[in-house]
């Protein structure tokens, strides 16, 4: 059956929905460490975040490129 | 702290891309070893230079510049990079027309990191990404993609979406995935400098919505990644803090010309013209100290202008926790001014993404299910 949409009023703000998901996102990250055998960091995770910490601000993302 | 650091060796650019907004393209200069010196005794050798440093080479197309001066110039930043215990990351921004085997064995051996500056496949690069005779530039671009990929150098793309591309996200992400680029950078046809038109004005927010979540299903799927999409995750998961947002620190990013001329904030603004804010130069690296140009009334006028703008952002837009404020140039070259909240690439690249991605966690995570 369609539930009808709450008020605007009841509607959970932007922050609420982040800090939601940020809890969400860290008892994942705690159960998934948990849950390995050897407690070692996916390797792809690694790459992935010193891809993005090291091109982060250096990653020109400015402007339209001639 | 300076962590990145632009460097204009040339203003002049070999194509003339219709959304373009450098005013000063069809300028042939080229920078000149004392600005170069400069850059290296003041900027380089200074102590506000982050202990890692990125210097893009850009505004302009760099590969006009011809190879001989870039060892040169490497040569001397290096010395200074092993006096001063600092790492020099250089990256070139480039439509890599002018890519060949003698710049692949340069980029090798400078290690320096390579953003291509493509569209798509072919009806959407040759859209907007023109030669001064209005004819389509892709096929000369695959060529230079072809020799990094040849050379086994890594590279990441950046696309300008216009109102052809967001039509056809699966084409889009085809290309990429077809072609090895699986880190790619969205900008978007917008209003800045010398580019006065956006073909993104009368864009359907529904049509941008449907391409983003299209994207979002191909980045979950494949290999593939979206620098925005990355930007906001990292906030969303705490990785990152909004206030690293560099565009609205002075000096954090540093812009300098051909001749000199030094300008922060956005590297947009740098060449183009305004009554309040002159040309955006605060100072000339050659004729003026370091502390000089800090000290600029200009560029502390310029920063507390961009700070009630990202203060307002904070009070108005419930998007601020994940945006931080906005880009200063599109407030500036959109709005009229600094102190000011929604772009359209707010409208775009913030909201209607970002929105996007937090729905794509509810999804996931399966929160304020109704």
């Amino acid at each position: 059956m369609h539930q009808e949409k709450l008020p605007a009023s009841s509607e959970p703000s932007v922050a609420e929905r982040l800090a939601s998901i940020r809890e969400k996102f860290q008892n994942n990250q705690v159960s998934t460490d948990e849950s390995s055998d050897n407690h070692e960091l996916d390797k792809s995770t690694i790459e992935s975040v010193e891809w993005s910490n090291h091109g982060f601000s250096n990653w020109n993302n400015w402007g339209n490129y001639g | 702290m300076i962590r990145l650091l632009v460097i204009q060796s040339t203003p002049f650019c070999n194509i003339d891309c219709e959304y373009c907004y450098l005013p000063d393209r069809s300028n042939t200069n080229k920078i000149s070893l004392d600005v170069i010196e400069a850059i290296g005794s003041k900027i380089l050798s200074s102590n506000i230079v982050a202990k890692e440093i990125t210097i893009v080479w850009h505004a302009g197309e760099p590969l006009v510049y011809p190879i001989s001066l870039y060892e040169e110039v490497f040569t001397f930043f290096n010395h200074i990079a092993v006096e001063k215990s600092i790492k020099i990351t250089h990256s070139f921004q480039t439509n890599a027309i002018l890519l060949n085997d003698s710049w692949c064995s340069f980029i090798k051996k400078w290690e320096v990191e390579i953003g291509v500056s493509i569209d798509g496949p072919e009806r959407m690069h040759n859209y907007k990404r023109l030669t001064r005779k209005k004819k389509g530039t892709f096929s000369k671009v695959m060529n230079g993609v072809k020799h990094l990929n040849r050379w086994s150098i890594p590279f990441h793309v950046i696309s300008v979406l216009t109102d052809l591309s967001i039509k056809f996200p699966d084409e889009l992400c085809e290309f990429y995935l077809s072609n090895g680029m699986f880190r790619v950078g969205f900008n978007i046809d917008e209003i800045e400098g010398y580019n006065k038109t956006s073909s993104f004005e009368n864009i359907e927010k529904s049509v941008f919505s449907e391409f983003i979540n299209r994207i979002i299903t191909w980045t979950k799927s494949t290999p593939l990644e979206i620098r925005e999409f990355k930007h906001i995750r990292y906030l969303i998961e705490g990785k990152r803090s909004i206030t690293d947002a560099s565009q609205r620190d002075p000096l954090a990013i540093v812009v300098v010309d051909y001749q000199g001329n030094v300008s922060s904030f956005s590297p947009e603004l740098l060449g183009n013209k305004s009554q309040e804010y002159g040309d955006f130069v605060y100072g000339n690296i050659v004729s003026d100290t370091l502390d000089k140009i800090i000290d600029s009334p200009l560029l502390k006028k310029t920063h507390k202008d961009i700070l009630l703008g990202v203060n307002r952002c904070k009070t108005e837009c419930k998007y601020y926790l994940i945006c931080g404020g906005g880009e200063p140039s599109n407030k500036f070259f959109e709005n009229k001014s600094f102190d000011s909240t929604i772009t359209t690439y707010c409208e775009n690249m913030k909201i209607i993404l970002g929105e996007a991605i937090v729905s794509d966690y509810e999804r996931d995570y399966q929160i304020f299910e109704v």
